[in-house]
């Protein structure tokens, strides 16, 4: 039997997006499950963790292009109610209910909210119920209140394009999938998880996400943040790290829950310095990029950090929150703060749709009640073609779930048949390079709505004055699939080659706006999209000033389109070879990974082998089988074709850009070797921290952790007593960064040694055992490890003597001094960045390297920690083409390496898997006149994106389209005006201005 | 302070001896030309010619820098390329290398004291009378009478940047000159021609002198150009003579675009956009934009501006022009601790970004 290529994907969290996006791009089309009603009803956790205050909905946002191009379909109200078969034939059987109204043909008119006659108070205010849910990112969304609605049917009626359905049925329908993706949302905290810090009962005590979705709608200004009981800006605010303090199995940290507190610590106090800020958490677990600087920042700007093992809220006064929590040398709640607010940063609870999805699926829970994952792979359940990402599988951050939907791709096309989504083929478009300009205006009625506002007819005759203007008239829209038929063809029997579309708004449709154009047969360059709605009806109540605005628009337009030129998208063929740089187990798994979909894969090593740091690892805190495994990865690269490995080699020459790269390398016999790679792939590791502390290399009893390791498993350490110092030489102004691994080495070997008998104590600052690691944490406790906690101001002291370690500690658990003696002594260095090899590629690739001297998340294209748009953007859209992965990166342990690694090698199979690339902006770029370059270089130092060089041979500036991001630093930069935007020349800007002037 | 020299060898001299010792291609300096009465700037390759060449005739027909980017911007000459320039000249090709338009390599600058130029059209060769009294003022290290406006109030009159520098102030014009060798290319030069151990020679106090004079002078001079621009009327006043031939920017060292903004199709505007400004504002001078272009120019030129005097002197109006500049350029100027011509490496200030920099002009 052929196998299904549909993918079913159930839920909506930012790896599922990240999926359907994906296999998309490859040719496959995905069936989403959305268990809510509209887009973000059942909430995926982007606005629930917001350290960053951000939107993130670009995470999620291009479903939308996909579900206009066919390539996925999303069923709402809908839910999995059995699935059958094997992986490659499953046959899913799905209820769902249409929503009310098809988003992708509502006009956004709001005729069915006038029309409808019910009218109810909801939160205080008149609400139809015909409603809008404003603004989900940037679409409204139109429900009906099942509830009031009389079901009159008038809604029905007024809707003009037929997008409001009053009565859509529930269906039931059976899907035929190659694969089933479950990525069912996070489940949040709610009243029940919450009981100890009083939320939902105790006035002013708010969930962090709460403030974060205000935040979101206010950009934090000083206005947004007040307590709720009386809207006052509270005085005194807590902030308690939750799942710290919660029952064990209630709720897990995720990522950066710690972190998070002290963003919001710092938000507040440096937008309001007076307010009184406690942060209490057991540990500060600040492993991400950057969060120990964070940290550091907190304490400059005074937010109270008080590390607490227990503490309990009550009201103080009425409206004031009381914590009361443990101090040092009791344990007992005999600490009292009184705050005047309280934030809670709460963890995710095990998914609730587990026990659902286990039964219908046949997969198992892991022991916190997530969803459990083959060790060592990407998202692969123990069903064969059913897979499980983000939240569902861990407690995770929004970056590690929206990469991790790149990691299983391969094994997911591997269960899936012929490719079953097209590209569709884009319109002929008419050479008007001969013609006379003749320019065309077309004014949206938008379904007789901007109609009701203004005299649309009289616009029309006025503009049909205008010198510039040769045809203007009236639109219905073009914005639904027949009024862009309609409105095409109007612009093609009017005859014109410059079109003027005036219409609601661009930063909705432009894309709409751009195939209705093109769909007439011309370059959307010879096209401007006015804003009739956003700039004029909006804004103007007076109808005779509404049609002076507009007049003055579609004149400027119309003036600055007279010398428009066509230009066409330009179309780059990319290679399809892979080099992988540095041949560690990230480095080698990306090369498995690529080599195993069928690229040819080049991977340069510096020293005479791969294999790099894991030589030394043979089993990490959760007892993965590191040996095992390496040796297994080893065995699959030497016996693939597709995967050549030069060790060796030192990197000397690079240039191109992504999709063509030329890389030349040099072997230690001084030989040459040229490889044409796409994508590069940077693995090169770090370095394990050395220090002078401690009598670290003097005395041989004081050894790393990795040293230790090794000399546990030769089984060389035998008796005696090991004490262990974490974070010796880090998490200091001079070293403001956590390694991540250095708690779970330490645990780990600690728990060995305990099985040996063999009595450890652990020095500690904060023990970072994120996500399940505290477990680890726990059985350690249990096994008698001994845990003595110092302050990052206090370390402890050794006296060393040729019969014993004296270690001298402060326990500030209890405030007393206290002595160690011990025959070993174990310190947590930590890793240190490779900063001579970092630099080497930095100014090879142009990559920038962070203050930390791993290498920068702006630069390449694996933004793991940093939320910016980038997350986005240089996914399919080119950018470099490098990305940095492991240890490079950032500190992270083995299985964080490798997984890192997958997930690029998932993301390059999908740039890769095209063969061709568009610019970015398509013929959206900047240009240079030749005629007036001087080849000054101006343009090239200012040129952000290093998309401008100067040709060497004819001295004038040349532009990467494939790097431009359209910004314009160039044209403010060129003295000579010779640097310009293909749309936004010189002239047609002064011409605009002029135009605006002129009515 | 450089070390000072007695070469033993006078201006002719000196340059015999570039031919005969260093390995040239050529000598560039101001030269006199056939007609006897006025000199250029020359490119000269045969030693014979060298008689001719008058470095220092207080005359600048062209800024030179203009003329050492013509030949080095595309590609460095092949062989060293002896280029005598006014410090000013020197500042203008700085500039002009900080944007690729002039390379120093294989290059031998010689820098000379600069005691002002006088406009082109008032200095002949046959002046003697004119020529003499510049000599004395060299040799008192004072203004002569007659200058360019803004060489008489030029501080910065001692080369910045020369391989080989001579000193001419407060010396007689005839005698053996007085050089220093600032740079590495310079000290190799030196001791081709036999001048690393020859007797050291005090600095003249004329120097300081002259440089007093010209401080007061540059005072006055900014005083007397803030008075007259002050506010817009001022503005439309001072340009109100302007005829718009452009011919200060044609003859501005670094005013280098090949095709200016202010000359292209850009300003051609649709003939109904003129009717639309003369009812706006009741009147429209013809053509338009006189002031704006030389407010862009400003906005483009005034933070390298080396106020060599060169605008003023071809302007046919009598504008101001090089005053203007001088005055308006040095306050921009000041405000990125921006000197043109002072290094080559340092970057234009334009280029370079730091986040907290002019908070005085944010909101």
């Amino acid at each position: 039997m052929p196998k299904a290529s549909t993918v079913v994907i159930y839920g909506t969290n930012l790896s599922g997006y990240r999926i359907a996006y994906a296999l998309s791009k490859l040719g496959y089309k995905t069936i989403m499950l959305n268990r809510g009603a509209y887009v973000d009803e059942v909430r995926n956790q982007v606005l629930t963790q917001l350290p960053f205050d951000l939107c993130w909905a670009c995470a999620y946002a291009p479903q939308r292009l996909f579900v206009g191009l066919g390539a996925m379909q999303i069923l709402y109200n809908s839910e999995l109610l059995e699935l059958t078969g094997t992986a490659g034939n499953f046959k899913a059987k799905v209820k769902k209910r249409d929503p009310f109204v098809n988003n992708y043909i509502c006009a956004e008119c709001e005729k069915c909210i006038d029309a409808c006659p019910v009218e109810v108070e909801k939160n205080g205010k008149k609400q139809k119920a015909v409603y809008v849910v404003p603004k989900m990112f940037w679409e409204n969304i139109f429900l009906i209140d099942e509830e009031n609605c009389t079901k009159c049917g008038k809604c029905e009626t007024a809707c003009p394009t037929g997008a409001l359905k009053m009565n859509p049925p529930v269906e039931e329908i059976e899907i035929e999938a190659g694969a089933i993706i479950l990525a069912p949302e996070f489940d949040e905290p709610g009243e029940a998880e919450l009981a100890p810090f009083g939320w939902g009962r105790i006035p002013n005590v708010v969930k962090s996400s709460d403030i974060a979705r205000a935040a979101l709608a206010t950009n934090f200004t000083e206005d947004s943040f007040r307590r709720p009981s009386d809207g006052k800006l509270p005085q005194s605010v807590a902030i308690i790290v939750t799942p710290h303090f919660n029952e064990k199995g209630i709720e897990y940290e995720n990522y950066n829950a710690s972190a998070q507190a002290v963003y919001r610590a710092n938000k507040i106090k440096e937008m309001h310095p007076g307010i009184d800020v406690f942060l209490f958490c057991r540990d500060y677990k600040c492993y991400g990029k950057g969060h120990c600087r964070m940290y550091e920042r907190a304490k400059d700007n005074g937010v109270h950090i008080i590390r607490t093992e227990k503490l309990a809220l009550s009201v103080a006064d009425g409206e004031k929150n009381r914590i009361s929590f443990s101090t040092c040398s009791t344990k007992e709640l005999t600490d009292k703060k009184t705050v005047e607010m309280t934030i809670l940063i709460t963890g995710q609870r095990p998914p609730t749709a587990m026990k659902r999805l286990s039964k219908i699926c046949g997969i198992p829970a892991e022991s916190h009640g997530f969803c459990d994952i083959v060790p060592f792979t990407c998202a692969k359940t123990e069903v064969n073609g059913v897979f499980a990402v983000g939240e569902f599988t861990s407690p995770k951050g929004n970056p590690e779930t929206i990469w991790e939907g790149y990691g299983p791709l391969r094994e997911i096309l591997s269960w899936l048949g012929e490719k079953n989504v097209a590209k569709p083929q884009p319109p002929v478009l008419r050479d008007v390079s001969h013609e006379e300009a003749k320019t065309g205006v077309f004014i949206c009625s938008c379904f007789g709505a901007f109609s009701d506002k203004m005299d649309l007819e009289s616009l029309v005759n006025r503009v049909k004055m205008f010198p510039h203007v040769s045809h203007a008239e009236i639109i219905n829209g073009c914005c639904t699939p027949s009024s862009i038929q309609e409105t095409a063809a109007k612009i093609k029997n009017s005859g014109v080659n410059r079109v003027v579309l005036a219409v609601c708004t661009p930063t909705q449709k432009l894309m709409k706006f751009r195939k209705t154009v093109m769909i007439a047969g011309l370059n959307p360059l010879l096209s401007e999209f006015l804003r009739l709605r956003e700039d004029v009806i909006q804004v103007h109540t007076d109808p005779a000033r509404m049609e002076d605005k507009a007049a003055a628009m579609i004149y400027a337009a119309a003036s600055k389109l007279k010398t428009a030129r066509a230009l066409p998208t330009l179309m780059d063929n990319i290679g399809s070879s892979v080099l992988v740089i540095g041949g560690g187990p990230a480095g080698l798994e990306a090369a498995r990974y690529l080599g195993e979909a069928g690229y040819d894969v080049h991977v340069a090593e510096k020293t005479d082998h791969v294999g790099g740091m894991a030589d030394i690892l043979s089993k990490d805190l959760e007892g993965h089988e590191i040996k095992k495994y390496m040796a297994q990865l080893l065995e699959d690269i030497e016996k693939n074709e597709h995967i050549t490995i030069h060790t060796d080699t030192t990197v000397t020459d690079v240039s191109g850009y992504a999709g063509n790269f030329h890389v030349r390398f040099e072997t230690k016999d001084g030989e040459t070797v040229e490889v044409d790679p796409a994508i590069v792939i940077i693995a090169t590791g770090a370095l394990e921290a050395k220090t002078d502390q401690y009598g670290y290399g003097k005395d041989e009893r004081v050894m790393t952790q990795l040293e230790f390791e090794q000399k546990l498993a030769e089984g060389k350490i035998t008796g005696g007593h090991v004490a262990m110092i974490q974070c010796v030489g880090s998490r200091n102004p001079k070293k403001p960064y956590c390694s991540r691994i250095c708690c779970s080495d330490a645990l780990k070997n600690a728990l060995t040694l305990r099985k040996q008998g063999i009595d450890v104590t652990i020095c500690y600052r904060d023990m970072n055992t994120y996500g399940f690691k505290d477990d680890y944490f726990q059985a350690a406790l249990k096994d008698g490890v001994s845990f003595l906690r110092f302050d990052e101001n206090h370390y402890p002291k050794l006296e060393a003597s040729d019969d014993a370690l004296k270690i001298k500690i402060n326990d500030i658990s209890d405030g007393k001094d206290k002595e160690v003696v011990s025959d070993y002594l174990v310190l947590a260095t930590g890793m240190d960045p490779n900063r001579e090899n970092n630099e080497v590629f930095s100014n090879l690739f142009n990559l920038r390297i962070d203050d930390d001297g791993f290498f920068d998340v702006e630069s390449c294209a694996c933004p793991y920690e940093d939320a910016s748009k980038r997350i986005m953007k240089p996914f399919e859209l080119s950018s470099n083409g490098v990305f940095v992965v492991g240890t490079a990166h950032s500190p992270r342990s083995f299985m964080e390496s490798v997984m890192m690694a997958r997930q690029a090698a998932g993301k390059a199979m999908v740039i890769l898997s095209s063969g061709k690339m568009a610019p970015p902006n398509a013929m959206y770029v900047s240009e240079v006149d030749t005629s007036k370059c001087t080849g000054c270089g101006l343009c090239v130092d200012v040129c952000p994106y290093n998309a401008r060089e100067i040709d060497p041979v004819r001295k004038v500036a040349v532009v990467h389209p494939f790097l431009c991001d359209s910004c314009g630093a160039c044209v403010v930069a060129c003295p000579s005006s010779a640097a310009f935007l293909r749309d936004q020349r010189e002239d047609q800007l002064i011409r605009t201005i002029d135009g605006l002037l002129a009515v | 302070m450089q070390t000072l020299i007695d070469s033993r060898m006078t201006m002719p001299d000196f340059i015999a001896a570039l031919f005969d010792k260093l390995d040239l291609a050529g000598v560039a300096a101001m030269t006199k030309l056939p007609s006897g009465e006025k000199a250029a700037y020359t490119l000269l390759t045969d030693k014979d010619d060298i008689e001719d060449c008058v470095p220092y005739f207080p005359a600048m027909p062209a800024n030179a820098a203009r003329a050492v980017s013509k030949f080095t911007r595309q590609a460095p000459p092949s062989k060293q390329v002896a280029v005598f320039l006014r410090p000013c000249e020197l500042r203008a090709l700085t500039e002009l290398v900080k944007i690729k338009q002039a390379a120093v390599d294989n290059l031998l600058i010689i820098g000379f004291d600069c005691a002002g130029v006088f406009p082109f059209s008032k200095i002949r060769l046959s002046d003697e009378l004119k020529l003499k009294e510049y000599r004395e003022a060299v040799a008192k290290g004072k203004n002569c009478e007659g200058i360019r406006p803004v060489c008489s109030a030029c501080t910065r009159f001692v080369p910045e940047g020369a391989d080989i520098a001579i000193s001419f102030i407060g010396r007689n014009l005839d005698e053996p000159l007085v050089l220093s060798f600032p740079s590495e290319k310079g000290k190799e030069a030196a001791k081709t021609l036999g001048l690393d151990s020859s007797s050291k020679v005090e600095a003249s106090p004329a120097v300081d002198s002259l440089a007093e004079e010209r401080g007061g002078a540059e005072k006055k001079l900014t005083e007397k150009i803030e008075e007259a621009l002050s506010g817009t009327d001022g503005l439309i006043s001072v340009f109100d003579k302007c005829i718009s031939c452009h011919a200060c920017s044609h003859v501005c060292p670094i005013c280098y675009c090949k095709n200016c903004y202010f000359e292209s199709q850009t300003f051609e505007y649709f003939p109904e956009s003129y009717f639309t400004r003369m009812r706006e504002k009741g009147a429209l001078r013809l053509p338009v934009d006189r002031v704006l272009f030389h407010l862009g120019r400003l906005s483009h030129m005034g933070l390298s501006c080396v106020a060599c005097g060169m605008c003023e002197d071809a302007c046919p109006v009598n504008i101001p022009v090089s005053q203007i500049f001088k005055t308006a350029g040095a306050k921009a100027q000041a405000l990125f601790g921006y000197i043109p011509g002072k290094n080559r490496d340092e970057p234009l200030p334009l280029l370079t970004f730091s986040e907290r920099e002019l908070e005085e002009f944010e909101d």
